[in-house]
């Protein structure tokens, strides 16, 4: 598991990369990862390209990023695989979450 | 020489007044010599010891802080020595430092090997000396405070699971027909098992799970399980429920924390399940006659704790059942478990055994053989649960069998004809007690009245014991009203299966569109010297209904031509009578508070 942030050179974007196991021992990395932005200003991207699996730790990790974002559509998550698509799916999230 | 203050090492050690105990092992009186003057210097107080045998005395008599080993002694050697001070020393953590004049490397890694934490080559140099006391001492006060840490841990958990087993399993209801494999990853779940029987005698299972696992997980089954059974026992409707639930978790639950569930109730007539799934895996609903998967109810809801903007009630599917056909709960750690090989179990493999079980074989037992087979040892990620629930009697509350023919509550009409109670002949009190209430149309779609009127007869009343009989005649009135009355649905719609969820879906419908009429509702009790007795007037904006289908209900049509509503109205109440046209109806209930 890694997880890395990068800034789009506008400022306006934030992408984050999470590879391997997105679970709860991301936590810190995670949390860390946005919380060097400011609330409320930047739009969030994370990009699941390389996560192959994703539980219930993980995804209340990007509840607390969608409410450190704190606006409506202010978090994409991106490129997910079928099965973490799945698990994206199981818990509706597509409902709080842009999902492309 | 400058003498190291004595509450140095004290300090370090965390003791206030005593030096901390040095035992110094070596055959030569002068290298004992040269470590006591270091050590005492150093703050420490010294016991000295010639060989092996020595050091073990030594240390059964009092353990040391610290121990200083030689390699090769007489009669008993270091590496002796250490492997059986170790053994002796438990749990407890005392650092072990080897000084040596041997410098062959198998020498000095068997040092570690039998036990030690480090070795010296001799001769020692005083800086190094210390250099490596203090690297000891440091180890020992993590050692310390990882067993402190742990032991709080243990102790904490312990408490909580005694608190946890008390509030969220010991009150679910004791079924040996519902078969279930519950395994936490940790000593505590994520997942939580509730069950519960409706005043209806509907039975209610919840099989939920938190995010993450362990202690802090488990620690929202409690407010769960709370608003589950509390809400459950005042005849809140399944919606209400689990929009209860959410309410409680949404405020009490930090960002990042929520709640997936799958809920089902099943109807007390074992006709339908009412299902909700928010999050989870499918609810698989499985044949009686072959065990193939007959439906599956996916998740179409955020969990719960998420987000208040959720309309359960629209978000629940009914399905009709046979008898014996089986329900099958279950939380993704049984799909996501994994073996040493980092593959995962999965859904496919999942469903194949499933297919795979004969009808007459246990599901959970099959899958619980497969995934033990599939993970050997593999340590496990989540915890895993399954329920499976038969939709036979033997779920339902054993109340449900006896209520119509329980003569302890002299309601069965063949017991008022025999001996009619003395209700009817005088003896009422002098001031009934009498209540009503209007319900406006409008006002339906989202309200369930009966759990408030109950409570507000219990509150008056009293009439505990009687609570789910007045329960189901008061729904059974209110359904009929509501049905028939205000929606003008035919209840012959239900015969067939196909039928019977238009029936609902044409109910929903129109319940939503409902923006007229009224049900009114009157109460009357009067105590009697016996007991009392209940008048409980319905009437209905609507057009009513052809009587003369309530005049055969004594016939034996009367399961087919009005449903079991009114029969169950008739065997429950010493009176029902409908006046025209159909949409006002008395019901008379009594009771003998002596019997």
């Amino acid at each position: 598991m890694s997880v890395m942030a990068k800034e789009s050179e506008d400022q306006k974007q934030v992408t984050i990369n999470v590879s391997g196991r997105f679970d709860f021992s991301c936590h810190q990395e995670f949390s860390g990862a946005y919380k060097q932005y400011p609330r409320g200003e930047r739009l969030f991207v994370v990009d699941l390209a390389e996560t192959e699996y994703m539980d219930s730790s993980s995804m209340g990790m990007l509840l607390q990023l969608r409410e450190h974002a704190s606006h409506e559509g202010s978090v994409v998550l991106n490129n997910a695989n079928e099965s973490v698509k799945e698990i994206l799916q199981i818990a509706q999230f597509d409902k709080l979450f842009t999902i492309a | 020489m400058t003498i190291t203050s004595d509450s140095d090492a004290a300090k370090r050690y965390g003791k206030k007044q005593n030096r901390p105990v040095a035992l110094v092992v070596d055959d030569e009186n002068t290298n004992r010599t040269f470590l006591r003057t270091f050590l005492e210097a150093d703050g420490y107080s010294v016991i000295e010891a010639g060989n092996g045998v020595e050091a073990i005395q030594a240390f059964q008599e009092s353990p040391p802080d610290i121990i200083f080993m030689d390699v090769i002694m007489p009669i008993m050697d270091g590496y002796e020595a250490v492997t059986q001070i170790q053994k002796l020393a438990e749990a407890q953590f005392i650092p072990i430092l080897f000084l040596t004049a041997l410098t062959d490397e198998n020498a000095l890694a068997k040092c570690i090997e039998v036990g030690g934490h480090d070795f010296l080559t001799k001769p020692v140099s005083p800086i190094v000396l210390k250099a490596k006391v203090r690297s000891m001492e440091r180890i020992r006060k993590l050692h310390l405070e990882v067993f402190r840490l742990y032991g709080q841990m243990k102790m904490d958990q312990e408490m909580a699971e005694t608190v946890f087993n008390g509030v969220v399993i010991a009150d679910n209801i004791k079924l040996d027909c519902i078969k279930t494999i519950l395994k936490p990853a940790e000593q505590f779940s994520g997942d939580v098992l509730l069950t519960a029987h409706a005043p209806s005698s509907d039975i209610h299972i919840l099989l939920g799970d938190f995010t993450g696992h362990g202690l802090a997980a488990a620690l929202g089954a409690l407010p769960a399980s709370e608003v589950f059974r509390a809400m459950t026992a005042k005849g809140f409707s399944p919606h209400q429920i689990v929009a209860g639930i959410n309410k409680k978790l949404f405020s009490l639950l930090p960002t990042g924390m929520f709640f997936a569930i799958q809920f089902i109730s099943i109807s007390s007539n074992l006709e339908y399940v009412n299902a909700i799934n928010c999050g989870m895996p499918d609810i698989l609903l499985l044949s009686s006659e072959t065990g193939a998967i007959k439906q599956r109810i996916s998740s179409n809801s955020l969990p719960l704790g998420i987000s208040l903007d959720i309309d359960f009630h629209s978000l629940f599917v009914r399905s009709k059942i046979s008898h014996g056909d089986r329900i099958l709960l279950v939380s993704d750690g049984v799909t996501e478990a994994r073996n040493a090989d980092n593959t995962y179990f999965g859904k496919e493999r999942f469903e194949t055994i499933l297919q795979n079980t004969k009808p007459g074989e246990s599901a959970v037992e099959s899958i619980a053989k497969a995934l033990a087979d599939f993970c050997q040892d593999a340590p496990q990620d989540d915890d895993i649960s399954l329920a499976e629930i038969p939709c036979i009697p033997d779920v339902l509350p054993d109340w449900a069998e006896n209520d119509a023919d329980d003569e302890d509550f002299s309601a069965s009409p063949s017991t008022s004809k025999a001996k009619p109670p003395s209700t009817t002949h005088g003896n009422i009190s002098v001031d009934p007690l009498e209540f009503s209430i209007t319900l406006p149309g409008g006002r339906l779609s989202n309200s369930d009245p009966i759990p408030l009127l109950i409570n507000h007869i219990q509150e008056m009343e009293g009439l505990q014991k009687h609570r789910r009989l007045l329960f189901t005649l008061l729904t059974e009135l209110y359904i009929n009203a509501l049905d028939h009355g205000l929606l003008q649905l035919d209840s012959s719609m239900k015969s067939s299966p196909e039928g019977f969820s238009a029936y609902f879906s044409e109910r929903e419908k129109r319940l939503a569109a409902l923006n007229h009429g009224f049900i009114k509702i009157n109460i009357q009790t009067h105590n009697t010297v016996q007991g009392g007795k209940m008048i409980i007037r319905v009437e209905d904006s609507g057009k009513g209904f052809n009587l003369k289908l309530i005049n055969n209900a004594d016939t034996h049509n009367v399961e087919k031509l009005c449903g079991r509503g009114i029969h169950l109205l008739n065997s429950l109440c010493e009176s029902v009578r409908y006046e025209e046209p159909g949409n006002r109806v008395e019901v008379i209930y009594s009771w003998n508070d002596e019997l």
